[in-house]
């Protein structure tokens, strides 16, 4: 017997039994095959890979493990898009005593960032979600935003804006113009996306939507963000 | 082409792949990963103490309700066709959360409490089999009971405890090896260190190897979006602008380097930085003699951008999961000298 071969049986010695190593082998493929299906089914999709998520538990599998994620624009950081820009939402109520109180999602204050962030999360969700293709669920998020305003202070009705806020062009701090400078201009960096008055009815609430929103145009877009 | 070429070439690719994920090896980067992705678990369920009924409860900021007509429109092939950013944030079909079924105050705040000392028993390393799967439900609870609340850290943090649960991840540098020990003095190897180092293991590499092969596969996914780009705009990676979009987002960064204007070679420089490094790593990473460098790089550029991105559980988060591919040998050291530092310290005040 080789050296080499020695080595070789002293090794297999320490590895599982061939029947283990085959069924695992087997399972760490089907794990791959449907990883590969989720990359490719969620990044430009072609009619096959959407054809191959319908495989028996392929979808099932991806989803309940959270494993069906978009890692291009997930972890891109930024492709300077209209979706890679902040959102704030904005709540002015009226409460029952006759005054208005304005809140804003995510408050400037919310400590520690991880809280700051699922708020402001919410918030660009339902910035996303506005637009011609999502008419039929834009105002949901919103909703449930406004009710827990309502509900949070008592309030019979008020206001719910969704705002963008877009990045300044990299020119704009050494502007001669002060507006442009200031980053957080409302004429020049601010677009409003979705607006609805905000009608308590029963105990209910409810959105009217403004269809005037979304009249100022973004100042530092990439030429293809939608 | 002979018939001995591909019989050799069969064998070798056999033996590589049995190598590649069978060859046992030493748990203790599990052991360390599962620290690391345990403490980061807890402190982002921590986070959600205060926001449990503002979130979940009855007049909450994500109703059940809600998630449930959000998740119609987007089955089936619907989800593919929407927009990336609005497909990540929509409830999945086939999703489960055990918080789907408590709404009182009460109720929401014991289910919390007992989901976060799971995720501290499997920090700690108590009956880990146990303690990993429970905190996966947890994890995956949280996810898909508030999609919309979730960005980078949460799927990462998925598929490493998945992961996790796989291997014997408590067999080092945990509790249970601690009271194994205990209970039968000398079942370590000779010349171990107590209860940190465990025998090595086929399914650590397993598990081990699945983290690398998916870790990569998320880098390689980074790189393709920016090398490629992404949407039908300019791509702001390959103009050097990438960094400016980043530092430009007001509400999102922890710190302020708009005074980079001023030199814009240095933020174009950057954003070729972060798309080279990004495109290396996947490559680089597999090779021996470049994996240092690459987890350094890894490291340092993580560091740097955790405050622009304001995302520092992400950020903390890949550094975390790129110890997958540091060396069990080179853990093992550092650990060792760690030990007998500490056992030598008592030994020298007597003396």
């Amino acid at each position: 017997m080789q050296t080499s071969d020695v080595a070789a049986t002293e090794k297999e010695a320490s590895l599982p039994a061939e029947w283990k190593r085959t069924l695992v082998s087997f399972l760490i493929f089907l794990h791959l095959f449907a990883l590969g299906v989720a990359v490719l089914s969620n990044w430009n999709p072609s009619p096959l890979a959407l054809r191959l998520r319908r495989v028996p538990f392929v979808k099932p599998y991806l989803e309940y493990l959270a494993l069906d994620q978009s890692y291009v624009p997930l972890y891109g950081l930024t492709f300077g898009m209209t979706e890679d820009t902040d959102v704030v939402a904005e709540v002015d109520l009226k409460l029952s005593d006759g005054s208005e109180q304005s809140f804003s999602l995510p408050a400037s204050t919310l400590a520690p960032r991880q809280r700051w962030r699922r708020d402001a999360r919410l918030a660009e969700t339902a910035a996303d979600l506005t637009g011609e293709n999502f008419r039929a669920v834009e105002s949901l998020l919103p909703q449930a935003i406004a009710s827990h305003f309502v509900a949070e202070h008592g309030a019979k009705g008020g206001t719910l804006r969704l705002r963008r806020h877009f990045q300044q062009p990299i020119t704009a701090p050494s502007s001669s113009d002060a507006g442009e400078r200031d980053p957080y201009d409302k004429s020049r960096y601010y677009s409003q996306v979705y607006e609805a008055r905000i009608i308590v009815v029963g105990g209910q609430v409810q959105l009217l939507k403004s269809e005037a929103a979304a009249e100022v145009a973004p100042a530092a877009i990439n030429k293809g963000g939608k | 082409m002979s018939e001995g070429y591909f019989k050799r070439l069969t064998t070798e690719c056999g033996r590589g792949w049995t190598r590649f994920w069978f060859a046992p090896s030493d748990p203790i980067a599990l052991g360390g990963l599962r620290i690391g992705v345990g403490l980061i678990a807890l402190y982002w369920l921590a986070t959600f103490t205060p926001d449990l009924d503002r979130y979940f409860g009855a007049h909450g900021l994500v109703p059940l309700g809600t998630l449930r007509q959000l998740e119609e429109p987007t089955r089936d092939g619907n989800r593919q066709t929407a927009p990336e950013q609005v497909r990540e944030a929509m409830p999945r079909e086939y999703r489960f959360s055990y918080l789907d079924h408590v709404r009182s105050p009460g109720g929401l705040l014991a289910a919390h409490l007992a989901g976060m000392a799971a995720v501290a028993l499997f920090t700690c390393g108590v009956f880990t089999p146990v303690s990993s799967i429970a905190t996966l439900v947890v994890v995956l609870s949280y996810l898909h009971r508030g999609p919309m609340l979730t960005s980078q850290v949460e799927p990462l943090m998925a598929f490493v405890l998945l992961y996790l649960c796989l291997g014997p991840s408590g067999s080092a540098c945990s509790v249970d090896r601690w009271r194994k020990e205990r209970r039968t003095p000398g079942s370590l190897p000779a010349g171990s260190i107590g209860p940190l180092v465990a025998r090595s293991s086929t399914w650590a590499t397993v598990s081990l190897r699945l983290i690398q092969v998916h870790l990569t596969l998320v880098y390689a996914m980074m790189a393709v979006g920016k090398l490629g780009g992404h949407g039908q705009g300019d791509n702001v990676w390959w103009s050097g602008m990438g960094m400016w979009y980043l530092i430009a987002r007001t509400e999102q960064r922890m710190l302020d380097l708009t005074a980079l204007h001023q030199w814009p070679l240095l933020v174009h420089a950057g954003s070729y930085a972060v798309m080279f490094w990004q495109a290396a790593f996947p490559i680089f990473v597999w090779n021996r003699l470049a994996r240092p460098l690459m987890l350094g790089i890894n490291a340092v550029m993580w560091a740097l951008l955790a405050p622009i991105l304001g995302n520092i559980p992400f950020a903390v988060m890949m550094i975390v999961a790129s110890l997958a591919f540091v060396a069990p040998e080179k853990l093992r050291a550092v650990v060792s000298r760690r030990r007998t530092h500490e056992a030598a310290l008592p030994a020298k005040a007597a003396a």
